[in-house]
């Protein structure tokens, strides 16, 4: 690859880092899984930059891949993770709890599936249709799955703020 | 919803994120190309794209027996997935004691970049990479446009990782089944499953133990058969299928162009054979084939590089040498080398000196044909 090329990716990853760490960060709950995701994300685009550049949204193939990796890590984990109250490993670089907000806190304490949910459908403004799409699910389990998890964020949220 | 949204934004910036790794998501990336580092050229001489100059010195040998398949003795087994086997699994099997099990995504539209479908392969014949994700056990090969069959009975899609290759294949409908016949005499039948709607087989194999040849069993009782190309190191590559009894084109293998550009040397090697025609060498860790045998029309098959680094092609018999004119208005000259029933050529291009055009001559220097990016 040229080193133009290598240069605009690097504006790109420069660019682009932080936002999708929070992505997958939304998604996984872990923040160590969170920058592995990422990485991953970003070498996969660059693997093929050459292509993602020419189709014009990178952003939008990067984000895919982090969704994809969420999916399987998911299904992988599928059991573990829905048990409720198990909460991933916090990774190395995760904020302490004081530093951490109420909300990403409640989010946290989600189902896998309610959290990407969440992040998809409210964070990143998806529509219904575009987030069963990505979770490969019905629109009816975004719908049913958004109201528990709204239900559960504004509980957990008043609980927490209540102990602050 | 807006408020929640804006509740999550402000929340995910409390969310501590480090200096981006870009030189490591770099070297990740270089990994996963050079998994990948076969090109199946689709159609020799329709890549008509070729770029700059050096003043390579051109090195010729005689044509070599291409490279002798190492035999290993592990055991392959290959069976179709499982009921109730989990989505996406196309075959699992053992390669020796290591256990594997192929998988494909669903395919996923992607929006404005297209489609995508991804190859994963699982079991312990893939633990000890390092592109494998300990979670899981799981080893992405590969993301590419969805797996379809094309015009051939099998469209094969490969990839490498450690010591051992991966074989996916698309099936045409009036495909039975398929019989692969590795390098030490081992014989693997695929049964083609339909996964995501698609028919495909794959299989699992060491690279060093190579593939001797797939067989499609069609519907009628006909046979087409392609014999791969098994570059050092890297997996076979699939190019031509025969009918029984179709000629097919001896091997042979030479070093067409050698040199040195910047004080770093290069060198690119072909391989022609039952495949097609490959070259090795087009860059670091890639090569590229075309499934075409003779290969025998004047024109630059492909290139390596952006911008182009390594330019290779073919000429026509009654071609003598190429004059290849820079940009800046240098020239050099190429001369072909005779590989089989085929003259080939390559040449390197100094970064900053780019092609304009290359012009064929005959021997006695008339102009035959000329081209250019």
């Amino acid at each position: 690859m040229g080193a133009e090329l290598d240069e605009e990716f690097r504006d790109f990853m420069r660019g682009r880092w932080a936002a999708t760490v929070r992505l997958a960060y939304g998604l996984t709950g872990d923040a160590g899984h969170a920058e592995d995701v990422a990485q991953d994300a970003f070498a996969r685009a660059y693997a093929s930059w050459g292509r993602v550049r020419r189709a014009g949204d990178p952003e939008a193939y990067v984000r895919r891949i982090v969704i994809n990796e969420f999916r399987r890590r998911f299904r992988k984990h599928r059991v573990a993770e829905d048990l409720p109250g198990v909460l991933p490993d916090a990774g190395v670089c995760e904020p302490g709890p004081e530093e951490r907000s109420v909300l990403i806190e409640a989010l946290r304490s989600l189902g896998p599936r309610q959290r990407a949910v969440i992040v998809l459908r409210y964070w990143m403004d998806m529509s219904e249709a575009e987030t069963a799409a990505a979770l490969n699910c019905s629109r009816g389990t975004v719908k049913s799955q958004a109201a528990r998890a709204l239900a559960t964020l504004r509980k957990t949220a008043t609980v927490m703020e209540g102990e602050a | 919803m807006s408020e929640l949204r804006e509740s999550l934004d402000q929340a995910m910036r409390t969310v501590a994120v480090g200096e981006p790794p870009v030189d490591a998501a770099m070297r990740r990336g270089k990994a996963i190309r050079r998994r990948r580092r076969v090109t199946v050229i689709a159609s020799a001489l329709t890549v008509a794209a070729v770029a700059g100059a050096g003043y390579p010195a051109l090195a010729h040998r005689q044509a070599a027996p291409a490279p002798p398949v190492t035999r290993h003795h592990a055991v392959v087994t290959d069976v179709p997935p499982a009921p109730g086997s989990a989505p996406g699994v196309v075959a699992e099997g053992k390669v020796g004691s290591e256990s594997w099990q192929v998988f494909v995504t669903k395919p996923e539209n992607l929006g404005a970049t297209g489609t995508q479908q991804c190859l994963y392969a699982k079991g312990s014949a893939f633990n000890d990479t390092s592109n494998s994700d300990p979670s899981t056990a799981t080893t992405s090969l590969d993301c590419g446009p969805d797996l379809a069959p094309g015009t051939d009975p099998v469209t094969f899609t490969a990839a490498s990782e450690g010591a051992n290759q991966v074989q996916l294949g698309a099936v045409a409908a009036d495909v039975t089944y398929v019989v692969v016949a590795l390098g030490d005499g081992q014989q693997l039948k695929l049964i083609p499953v339909r996964v995501y709607g698609t028919r495909l087989v794959a299989f699992v194999a060491p690279v060093g133990t190579g593939v001797a040849s797939a067989t499609a069993v069609l519907d009628n009782g006909q046979t087409r058969t392609a014999i791969p190309a098994n570059l050092p190191g890297v997996q076979a590559v699939f190019g031509l299928w025969l009918r029984p009894g179709q000629p097919a084109q001896g091997r042979a293998t030479a070093v067409i162009a050698a040199g040195a550009i910047g004080g770093r040397p290069w060198s690119v090697t072909a391989y022609v054979g039952p495949w097609g025609t490959c070259f090795t060498g087009i860059a670091a860790g890639e090569s590229a084939c075309a499934p075409v045998a003779p290969m025998t029309t004047t024109g630059v098959v492909g290139y390596a590089g952006n911008p182009p680094q390594v330019v290779y092609g073919s000429v026509a018999a009654a071609v003598s040498y190429l004059l290849v004119t820079l940009t800046d208005g240098h020239t050099f000259r190429v001369e072909p080398v005779t590989i089989g029933d085929e003259k080939l050529f390559a040449f390197a291009l100094a970064k900053g000196q780019p092609l304009h055009r290359w012009t064929a001559y005959d021997a006695a220097g008339h102009p035959l044909s000329s081209g250019g990016l």
